[in-house]
């Protein structure tokens, strides 16, 4: 599990940047993914994959439990598509 | 929206959020994913600040990335749906019972043909699509028409005749209504007027010669009549009461009416002209009990008054005033003869 702070390190030393740099560095980046991600865009990143936000329209989906049905309201998702290159690369024997 | 944004777009967005050079923001983002890929091959899970956590699903045969979205950055992308709340949904309401009600908010051309021969069936469907919604505010009156004549011109005749008539009637009928019926009840009360004067004259002068029969003068039919009565020899108020009340009880009745005329009613003899006052004036009904009771307490009310009146006026002698005194205790009693007794004179 690497947390911020360790990605942060690292990016640091191969940067060679003090990390408040790299830290403002992802805080745009997030902010950049927020701001097009509520506009429903997507972004794209070359051998890693697309960030983008879909709406799902409401669905009426039953409670298997309960036996009741729940009328789902639309909503919006952020979902991730692996790059070709990635899968294949996490895949490799 | 729906825009998307290649690698050289994002660069410059970031150098412009992070007020850094291209070259700088081009370099940390390839470093950052480069890092974020080597991880994810090592299995490893990763987590940056303000965007999610992507890490490493395994199926049976191969891996996947799966990206959980920082909880700011996924209420952001929903803001726009996030007043929404899950519903549960009613389970009586079945799709039939849907269906049925889709069925009946259709109009009627669905009943009119249903009702009509199969052969005729095709043309008044083609005109109602045609004419939806005349067709079904007039579909009552269409329906029992005759199917053998020629439906096309039938309708065509028909919907402007019916279209005009409730126009032409209803609006300038209302106000002709009301004007007539104003200037009826107009002539009504001036007929009443005139006749309850003509009647109130004509009693003082002709009251002795009218002879011993019944006569009810009423001058007109539409107004209120007033009704009059003649005492006949050896009758007195209280057979004028059964006569026209169905009960003796309501002598006092009459006696109360006339009493402008007879101050005291032990002054009307035979062959005097009274005034019978509508039953409507007095609630004056043989078959209540509650009537009954009225008329004995108006009775008695009224007697006792009369009998004050001649005290005042020394009128009758202290042996009559005794023997009034000895019938108005027995009146009291509800004793219908007193009155009979009294009302020799």
């Amino acid at each position: 599990m690497m947390q911020h702070k360790e990605l942060v390190e690292k990016l640091s030393k191969s940067l060679d940047r003090n990390k408040s740099d790299i830290n403002k560095l992802v805080e745009a980046l997030s902010n950049v993914v927020m701001e097009r991600c509520s506009e429903l865009d997507s972004i794209s990143v070359p051998r890693f994959g697309t960030i983008e936000a879909v709406k799902h329209n409401e669905t009426v989906k039953m409670d298997e439990s309960t036996g009741k049905r729940m009328l789902l309201p639309p909503h919006v998702d952020v979902e991730f598509t692996t790059s070709t290159v990635l899968k294949k690369r996490l895949n490799q024997p | 929206m729906k825009e998307k944004i290649a690698f050289p777009q994002l660069v410059e967005l970031v150098a412009e959020k992070a007020s850094t050079t291209s070259r700088m923001s081009e370099l940390f983002l390839q470093e950052l994913f480069a890092i974020i890929s080597q991880a994810l091959e090592k299995n490893e899970t990763v987590k940056i600040k303000g965007l999610g956590t992507f890490k490493i699903e395994k199926d049976e045969d191969s891996k996947n990335v799966i990206f959980i979205p920082d909880n700011a950055l996924a209420e952001a992308a929903n803001a726009p749906f996030s007043q929404f709340k899950p519903v549960e949904l009613c389970d009586e309401v079945t799709q039939e019972q849907l269906d049925a009600i889709d069925a009946e908010m259709q109009p009627k051309p669905a009943t009119t043909t249903l009702a009509e021969p199969i052969e005729n069936a095709q043309e008044p469907v083609q005109d109602d699509k045609a004419e939806t919604k005349p067709v079904a505010e007039d579909g009552t009156v269409q329906e029992p028409q005759p199917p053998e004549e020629p439906k096309q011109e039938e309708q065509q005749q028909a919907e402007p005749a019916q279209a005009k008539a409730p126009i032409e009637h209803v609006e300038p009928v209302k106000p002709a209504n009301k004007r007539k019926w104003i200037a009826i009840a107009a002539s009504i009360a001036a007929i009443a007027l005139i006749a309850g004067i003509v009647t109130h004259f004509t009693k003082n002068d002709s009251s002795k010669t009218i002879a011993t029969t019944d006569t009810i003068t009423a001058p007109r039919p539409e107004p209120a009549p007033v009704v009059t009565d003649t005492l006949r020899e050896g009758n007195r108020l209280y057979d004028m009461a059964k006569h026209h009340y169905g009960d003796q009880a309501f002598w006092v009745y009459i006696a109360l009416e006339n009493r402008q005329q007879y101050p005291d009613y032990h002054d009307i003899h035979s062959g005097d002209v009274v005034v019978i006052p509508a039953a409507e004036k007095y609630g004056i009904n043989s078959d209540s009990k509650k009537s009954l009771r009225a008329a004995n307490a108006e009775a008695m009310k009224l007697s006792s008054e009369v009998k004050a009146m001649n005290k005042e006026n020394g009128k009758d002698d202290e042996k009559d005033e005794k023997e009034k005194d000895k019938k108005a205790k027995k009146d009291k009693k509800g004793g219908k003869k007193h009155h009979h007794k009294r009302h020799h004179h």
